[in-house]
C-alpha cells in the first residue's frame, strides 16, 4: 500500500471541510476523486501532500507514518527530516501548473533532481529529455513557460513531477485551467501514465476520463466520501441519491 | 492603539530633541521667568560633576586676540541701480541724524560697537526728506533668515535683526512699503538679478565683491575672528597649525580663508566647511573640531545665545 | 576662475558624492533585505518594531536623521565623535535607504503567487533554496523599476551630506557660485547629476532587458 489516510479532519475556522475521511491507494492504482466544488476534494489532496496540516487523523506513505493522532485527538507530524524523506514518495501537479517562469523547460525539470536530490546532472538531463519526448515536447526544451500554451505547460509540469521519480503522483484538477481544446493532450498523457502502471490520484471534473482511466472512483460531497468503487459501478449504477443527483447535473 | 501612537511620537522626538539641544532649547531656557530659577539651581546641584564641568567649559568660549581681518558691511544693489542705492543710503544717514540708527543698535549689544556711522560726519543738505518717496513703491528687502544678529528668526517667531529693523525704518522714513524677502543665501545673486528683491542687506560684506554690485552705504564694520573653547590650548593664530577649523560656506570668514588668509588656512589640518554655523558650533561643543572662523558679531551672538 | 579650475575643484566633490552613493547602495540594499525579513517575521514584536523603524526612517527628513546619527552619540552618551563624520553619513544614508528598499522588496515579494512556494515545497526545495533560486529572481524582476527610482533619488540626496560638513559636489558648487557670483557651478552640478542618473538609468535598463527573457 502506497498511501493510507485514516480519520482525516480539517477545518478552516468554523467551516469543517473534511469530516473524518479515510482512504488508501495501492501500488499501480489510478484513483479519481470527483464531486461538486466545495466538496473538499482539493483540500483532501492538499492535506495528503502536507500543503495543509490536518486537525486529526493519520497519514502514512509506504508504511512510514507522517502524522498520527493520539487518544486526546492531537495530530502530531513526524520531525522535519523524516517528513522530508516521506515527501519524496509523492509528486503533485497543480491546477495552475506553477512552473518557474524564470527557468527554461529543461531547467524546470532538471533543477530539483540535481539540486534537491543531488543526482548527477548528465544522467538527469538524459532522463529529462526522455520525459520531454514522452510529453511530445522534446523540441521545446529551451523554451520558457511563457512561450508555451497551457496544455504544453501542464505537460512540462507533469514531466517535472515525474523527474523526481515519485511512487505516487497527485493531480489537482489538472485540466481545469485549460481551454477545452487543450485538455485532450493533457488527459492523453495521464492515460499513457496509467497504462504504464503509474500510481495516481486525480481530482477531476472530466467524468468520461475518470470513468475510462480509473481503477477506482471516489465521490465526495460536503466533506465526506459518499460513494466509492469501481468506475462502472459508480457511474453506471450509483447507489447513493447524492451521487445520482451529481451525475445527472453533470450530464446536462 | 493610543499606546502605540505615544511610543511612535516619543521615538520621533529623540532626533528632534538632539537637533534642538544645540540652539533652540537653551534659548527657551533664557526666557524662563525668574521664579523658576530656584528649582533649576536645585537640579543643577544634583548634576554630576562631569556635567557641571562640561557646562563650565561650554560657557567660556572666546575669540582669540588676533583677528583675521576687518570688513565692512554695506547694502548691495543690482548693478546700475545707482539712484535707488543713493536714496536708501541717504535715508540711512538721515536715520543716523535723528538717532534711530543708534536706538536700533542698542537692542543688539553684540553689534553696537561695530556701528560705524557718526552724525558728525554727515552733511544733512544732500539727504532725502522724510516722506519724499513714492508711496506706491514697495521696497523688497532680501536677506538671509539665518544670520543673527543682522537678520534672523526671533524667539517669538517673527523676523528681526538689526538690518531688518533699519531697513523697515528706511521705508517708514521714505514712505515706501516694506516687503521682507528671506532667501537662501546661496541663491542671493539669482534672487537679486531676477528682481524678487531690490537689495541684499544682511550683514553683506563688501570686500572682494566691489565690482559685482552697486554698493550703498557702509553702515557697520565687522571683524573676522577665531572662536575657541575656554580650555583650548590655542592662544594665537599660529597655534591653529594642525588643527581642524570650521567655517560656514559663503561667508566672509570662508572667503578670507580662501583668499587673504589662505596661507593661514593652509596650516590647518583641515578646513571644515559647514552649511550653517549652528552645526559647526555643535561640532565644536562635541569636540569634533578645534575652532571656528566667524565674524565677531555673529560669533558672540552664537555663544551668548547658546550659553544663556 | 576659469572653467577648468571650476571643474577640477568640483571634481573632488564629485568623487566624494560618488563615494557616498556607491557605499550607500552597497550597504543599504542587503540591509533592506534583512529589514524586509524582519518586517515579515512571524513574531509580532519583531514585526511591530520593524514597522516603527520603517515609519521613522520614512517619516522624518533624512537631514534630521543625519544630525541624529552624528550628534546622537555625543549628546546621549558623551562619546567622542571626532573622525566619526563619514561613518555617521554612511549610517544615516544606509539605514534610511534600507527602510525604503525593504518596503520595495516586500512589495516585490507580494507579487509572487503562493503557487510558486507550494511548487517549490512539493519539489523538495528547502527554505533557503526556495528563496534564492525561485523567489528572489522573480522579485528582482518585479522591483527593478522601483529600485531604479530609489537609486536616482539617492544620487540627488547625496547633497544632504553637506549637513554634516561633508564637502560633496553640490556644496562645492554653492561655494564657488557664491564666491564667483556665477551661475556656472550650478550648471556643472546639474550636468553631473543628470549624467550620473543617465548612467544609472542606462545600467538599470540593461539589467531589466537581461530579465526580459520571461514574463
Amino acid at each position: 500500500m502506497i498511501l493510507q489516510m485514516n480519520g482525516i479532519k480539517k477545518s478552516f475556522g468554523d467551516l469543517e471541510v473534511l469530516k473524518d475521511i479515510s482512504m488508501h491507494v495501492d501500488s499501480g492504482e489510478v484513483v479519481s476523486v470527483i464531486g461538486p466544488s466545495g466538496s473538499g476534494k482539493s483540500t483532501l489532496l492538499r492535506c495528503a501532500t502536507f500543503l495543509e496540516t490536518i486537525d486529526a487523523g493519520d497519514i502514512s506513505y509506504m508504511g512510514r507514518s507522517a502524522v498520527t493522532t493520539n487518544a486526546n485527538g492531537v495530530a502530531t507530524y513526524v520531525h522535519h527530516a523524516e517528513l522530508s524523506q516521506i515527501k519524496r514518495y509523492f509528486g503533485l501537479v497543480f491546477q495552475q501548473f506553477n512552473l518557474f517562469p524564470h527557468y527554461s523547460v529543461l531547467k524546470n525539470i532538471m533543477d530539483a533532481p540535481v539540486h534537491v536530490q543531488k543526482r548527477h546532472k548528465e544522467e538527469v538531463r538524459a532522463e529529462a529529455m526522455e520525459l520531454l519526448r514522452k510529453m511530445n515536447l522534446e523540441n521545446r526544451a529551451d523554451a520558457y513557460p511563457c512561450q508555451l500554451s497551457g496544455g504544453q505547460q501542464q505537460r512540462v509540469a507533469i514531466a517535472r513531477a515525474l523527474a523526481l521519480k515519485p511512487e505516487i503522483l497527485f493531480f489537482d484538477e489538472p485540466t481545469s485551467a485549460l481551454d477545452p481544446e487543450l485538455t485532450g493532450e493533457v488527459l492523453k498523457v495521464i492515460r499513457q501514465l496509467a497504462e504504464e502502471k503509474m500510481t495516481m490520484v486525480v481530482v477531476t471534473h472530466e467524468m468520461p476520463f475518470a470513468r475510462a482511466v480509473s481503477n477506482r472512483v471516489i465521490f465526495m460531497d460536503k466533506g465526506v466520501i459518499v460513494e466509492e468503487g469501481d468506475p462502472e459501478q459508480v457511474f453506471g449504477d450509483p447507489t447513493q441519491e447524492r451521487t445520482i443527483q451529481f451525475l445527472r447535473n453533470y450530464q446536462r | 492603539m493610543k499606546k502605540k501612537l505615544a511610543l511612535i511620537m516619543a521615538l520621533l522626538l529623540i532626533p528632534v530633541s538632539i537637533a534642538g539641544c544645540g540652539s533652540s532649547s537653551s534659548t527657551t531656557a533664557s526666557t524662563e521667568p525668574a521664579g523658576t530659577a530656584d528649582t533649576s539651581t536645585a537640579v543643577e546641584a544634583a548634576d554630576t560633576s562631569a556635567e557641571v564641568e562640561a557646562a563650565k567649559a561650554a560657557s567660556s568660549y572666546h575669540f582669540l586676540e588676533e583677528d583675521l581681518g576687518v570688513e565692512s558691511y554695506a547694502i548691495g544693489f543690482r548693478k546700475g541701480d545707482e539712484e535707488l542705492a543713493e536714496t536708501v543710503s541717504g535715508a540711512v544717514q538721515a536715520l543716523v541724524l535723528d538717532g534711530t540708527y543708534d536706538e536700533i543698535g542698542k537692542k543688539y549689544p553684540d553689534i553696537k560697537d561695530y556701528l560705524c556711522l557718526k552724525a558728525d560726519d554727515i552733511d544733512p543738505s544732500t539727504l532725502p526728506e522724510k516722506g519724499s518717496g513714492d508711496s506706491s513703491f514697495t521696497f523688497k528687502h532680501g536677506f538671509d533668515l539665518d544670520y543673527p544678529p543682522y537678520s534672523f528668526l526671533q524667539d517669538d517667531g517673527s523676523v528681526g535683526g538689526f538690518d531688518v529693523e533699519l531697513c523697515q525704518a528706511v521705508c517708514d522714513y521714505l514712505g515706501w512699503g516694506y516687503e521682507s524677502v528671506p532667501f537662501n543665501w546661496d541663491a542671493k545673486d539669482m534672487e537679486l538679478n531676477a528682481g524678487s528683491c531690490d537689495c541684499i542687506w544682511s550683514g553683506f560684506t563688501k570686500e572682494g565683491r566691489e565690482d559685482d554690485y552697486t554698493w550703498g552705504i557702509t553702515y557697520s564694520n565687522n571683524t573676522q575672528g577665531i572662536l575657541v573653547p575656554g580650555d583650548s590650548d590655542i592662544k594665537t593664530l599660529a597655534d591653529l597649525s594642525g588643527k581642524i577649523v570650521g567655517v560656514q560656506t559663503a561667508t566672509s570668514a570662508y572667503d578670507m580663508l580662501q583668499d587673504s588668509q589662505k596661507d593661514l588656512a593652509d596650516t590647518f589640518a583641515e578646513l571644515k566647511v559647514y552649511e550653517t554655523y549652528t552645526i559647526a558650533y555643535n561640532d565644536l561643543k562635541a569636540g569634533a573640531i578645534d575652532a571656528i572662523a566667524i565674524d565677531m558679531t555673529a560669533g558672540s551672538f552664537l555663544i551668548t545665545d547658546n550659553n544663556s | 576662475m576659469s572653467f577648468s579650475t571650476m571643474l577640477s575643484s568640483m571634481g573632488e566633490g564629485m568623487l566624494r558624492s560618488c563615494a557616498i552613493f556607491i557605499l550607500t547602495i552597497l550597504f543599504s540594499m542587503p540591509l533592506g533585505m534583512i529589514v524586509m525579513f524582519l518586517r515579515r517575521s512571524r513574531f509580532t514584536i519583531v514585526r511591530e518594531i520593524t514597522k516603527i523603524y520603517i515609519a521613522i526612517m520614512r517619516g522624518t527628513p533624512l537631514m534630521l536623521q543625519l544630525l541624529m546619527w552624528y550628534f546622537g552619540p555625543y549628546y546621549l552618551f558623551g562619546m567622542n565623535i571626532r573622525g566619526y563624520r563619514f561613518t555617521a553619513i554612511l549610517l544615516g544614508f544606509s539605514m534610511n535607504y534600507a527602510a525604503y528598499f525593504a518596503e520595495i522588496y516586500r512589495g516585490g515579494m507580494e507579487t509572487i503567487p503562493v503557487g510558486q512556494y507550494e511548487a517549490a515545497e512539493i519539489l523538495g526545495y528547502n527554505k533557503v533554496q526556495t528563496f534564492f533560486k525561485i523567489i528572489l529572481p522573480q522579485v528582482l524582476k518585479a522591483i527593478l523599476p522601483s529600485v531604479t527610482n530609489e537609486i536616482i533619488t539617492l544620487v540627488k540626496d547625496t547633497s544632504l551630506a553637506f549637513t554634516l560638513a561633508y564637502n560633496e559636489m553640490f556644496s562645492i558648487a554653492k561655494q564657488i557660485a557664491a564666491s564667483q557670483t556665477s551661475f556656472m557651478p550650478f550648471v556643472i552640478a546639474g550636468v553631473f547629476y543628470f549624467a550620473a542618473n543617465y548612467l544609472v538609468a542606462f545600467i538599470m535598463e540593461r539589467i531589466e532587458k537581461a530579465f526580459d527573457y520571461y514574463k
